[in-house]
């Protein structure tokens, strides 16, 4: 695997200010961010599509790599949840078809074929560099909840544990971390976990300008990111 | 050794650069102001022989004695060189009244970078430009180019103020002498071209007469000095912020979420929480939580609130906002309703809240407050001077409870004209906040709460 130093220098040589999904995944569990395995294909290798779907065991996730689509889910670029050989390969003729629809200039790169991760609540956990406070972080609510409920707080890099915990509780998230009307409590030290270790790649890179976790999904037990962004500048 | 402000707030001696009689000119009223400064005044104008009795000096270098401070007051165009006199005569502080520079375009800002090279590296340390400089009533030292007739000044007391904006400062100090809240000392640093917010918190930090401080910011010049700064500060006194300007935008918003929430504001929310300062949401709010920190000397060390009244409507407003400020209100214990019952009529409800009804007097808030605050962390007292049972006296007897119990007590007089702002006054001087509505009394109390949570020792 590449050091982020090596993924972030390819970036930049081919002129990119973005990473590509598999790139971020990579960077972020180089520093022990848990994220779902994953299979990089060629698109013009359907064979290969399914071999991957076969060795990483069904459901899995299907996913289009292009430097052309920014917002996977606008471009039809991300279909859930299949769960068989056939149903793979029909995904890849569906997603072709629905990206040439809605993003004609796209060219798809790669498939990403990733391993369907179970339900759980779902976190955005981010990072930023402020021209006046330096590197911070950003924790709250994720997936379909960021727009709509706000719930990002932020956390101004270093934060030790007391000041970790006390940014999480300030939002409806670490509420729903505690258990909330009978479910179950989930892992918060999980969630420290990963804000630890964003916070040391951000301290280690200072390529990397905005980095996205989200969502991430929090269980009874640990934590994965299923999506990663990171802008570099 | 003094810290590097101490020079600003304790001179010995001060010129005035740009001392005039003309009215509309800052030099006259910052000369008026001086009249009330404990140390030497130095008007500098060479159309002048005297000045409001001073005599008045052509330039910096003809005056005899040393100088400490010099506060200039020259349009903008004349700074430049004074500085260079400045130096020569070899005064190390500036305050510089003068507006016209960054805030007023690309040569003004040319003009103060240049202007903060220089000074930088003669080893001159500036307030300003564009700024009102120091307030202190420790000595009397006014360099505020507003006259008392039209910006009232607060009588010494424990609270200092820091403002990005001058305007804001002057109409704080107003508010607060309206009141009946003193001030230890104030300072706006306008453009901030050297002390920074930064700078005034760490002075007033180890400043003895400040117990407290209120600040007003619209951006910080540096967020990690001042995060540091704060955090300091907070640790050892009461740091009230009310950041204004909340709509500002971060960064251009590319493709990460973080970026496009972040905005300026919720990292200067991080800032102020990871201080451990207390964010005011507006003018009001930070007047009254001043008050609250900069008054009462007990920490609120928990949330279970007691609330007395003598009536009842405004009681239940109280609770209300106490709910929503997080905290909590239990019934009284056993032995204190017994004990109340035996004291009190039947009529007066013995519950939390204590409701004295019309017909409580001045010494049933003593008896209420004795028996019932030692079994919470903090009291709510509301008196309707309506009722004819009631009169001036029970502010002593709340504060005299307030002071034996050793625990938080923020009260609530309503509206007040009259006989009612009389009553007001009188408990501020018994050091108990008071407040014109049952919510801004919670709400300061929450203030002073957070404020204790914050401070070292307080945990």
């Amino acid at each position: 695997m590449k050091t982020p130093k090596e993924i972030i220098a390819g970036a930049l040589k081919e002129n990119r200010t973005t990473l590509f999904e598999h790139e971020a995944k990579d960077l972020v569990r180089s520093v022990g961010v848990i994220v779902p395995r994953y299979v990089l294909v060629e698109p013009t290798d359907p064979k290969a599509v399914i071999a991957a779907g076969e060795t990483l065991g069904f459901p899995v996730v299907l996913k289009a790599v292009s430097p052309d689509i920014l917002h996977k889910t606008d471009a039809g670029a991300v279909m859930l949840n299949i769960t068989t050989a056939a149903g793979l390969a029909a995904s890849i003729t569906t997603m072709k078809n629905m990206i040439k629809a809605r993003a004609p200039q796209a060219k798809i790169r790669w498939f990403l074929i990733e391993k369907m991760m179970p339900q759980g609540l779902e976190l955005l956990i981010g990072g930023l560099r402020d021209g006046q406070f330096g590197p911070a972080v950003a924790f709250g609510l994720g997936g379909v909840w960021v727009e709509a409920l706000k719930d990002a707080v932020f956390g101004i890099l270093p934060l030790n544990h007391e000041e970790m915990k006390d940014m999480i509780s300030q939002t409806r998230a670490g509420m729903f971390l505690k258990g909330f009307r009978g479910s179950p409590a989930l892992d918060e030290e999980a969630v420290h976990l990963v804000i630890t270790n964003l916070s040391k790649l951000l301290d280690d890179q200072p390529g990397i300008k905005e980095i996205d976790l989200n969502p991430v999904r929090i269980y009874a037990r640990g934590a994965a990111a299923l999506d990663v962004r990171v802008v570099l500048g | 050794m003094a810290h590097d402000l101490h020079g600003f707030f304790y001179p010995t001696s001060v010129a005035l650069i740009g001392a005039t009689d003309n009215p509309l000119k800052p030099g006259t009223a910052i000369l008026e102001n001086l009249s009330h400064f404990k140390g030497a005044v130095f008007p500098v104008n060479p159309k002048h022989e005297t000045l409001l009795g001073h005599r008045c000096y052509p330039s910096v270098a003809a005056i005899p004695d040393e100088i400490d401070l010099a506060i200039i007051a020259l349009p903008a165009m004349l700074v430049e060189q004074e500085i260079d006199a400045v130096r020569a005569k070899g005064i190390r502080r500036v305050i510089l009244i003068s507006s016209g520079f960054a805030e007023a375009g690309e040569d003004g800002v040319r003009m103060q970078q240049r202007i903060g090279a220089k000074t930088k590296q003669m080893g001159i340390r500036v307030i300003g430009p564009n700024a009102l400089g120091v307030y202190n009533t420790d000595n009397g030292l006014d360099s505020f180019f507003v006259s008392r007739e039209r910006g009232a000044r607060p009588a010494p007391g424990r609270l200092s103020i820091i403002s990005q904006s001058g305007a804001i400062t002057v109409i704080l100090m107003e508010a607060l002498a309206r009141d009946g809240l003193g001030i230890a000392k104030a300072v706006n640093y306008g453009n901030r071209l050297d002390v920074d917010d930064a700078d005034a918190l760490d002075y007033f930090a180890d400043d003895a007469q400040t117990g407290a401080v209120a600040m007003y910011m619209e951006s910080v010049a540096d967020g990690r000095k001042f995060l540091a700064a704060a955090k300091a500060f907070a640790a050892k006194k009461p740091l009230v912020i009310w950041k204004a300007g909340k709509q500002e935008l971060g960064a251009a918003a590319v493709a990460s979420h973080t970026a496009t929430l972040a905005g300026k504001y919720g990292l200067y929310q991080a800032a102020f929480r990871q201080a451990g300062a207390v964010e005011a949401y507006g003018f009001d709010h930070v007047i009254d939580a001043a008050k609250a920190v900069a008054l009462m000397d007990y920490p609120c060390v928990g949330n279970r609130l007691l609330i007395v009244t003598n009536g009842g409507g405004m009681a239940v407003a109280a609770s209300d906002q106490a709910e929503v400020e997080g905290f909590t209100m239990p019934r009284l214990p056993d032995e204190v309703r017994t004990k109340l019952g035996g004291a009190f009529p039947t009529f007066f409800g013995k519950n939390n809240p204590i409701d004295l009804t019309g017909s409580g007097r001045n010494e049933d808030y003593y008896t209420a407050l004795k028996e019932a605050l030692p079994h919470y962390d903090a009291a709510i007292v509301i008196v309707l001077m309506g009722a004819t049972t009631v009169t001036e006296d029970a502010t002593k007897m709340i504060a005299q409870a307030c002071h034996e119990a050793k625990k938080p007590v923020t009260c609530c007089i309503l509206q007040g004209l009259g006989y009612t702002h009389e009553a007001m006054h009188a408990l501020l001087k018994l050091g108990i906040p008071v407040y014109p509505s049952p919510e801004r009394a919670v709400r300061a109390l929450s203030a002073l709460r957070k404020a204790t949570k914050n401070r070292e020792g307080c945990k």
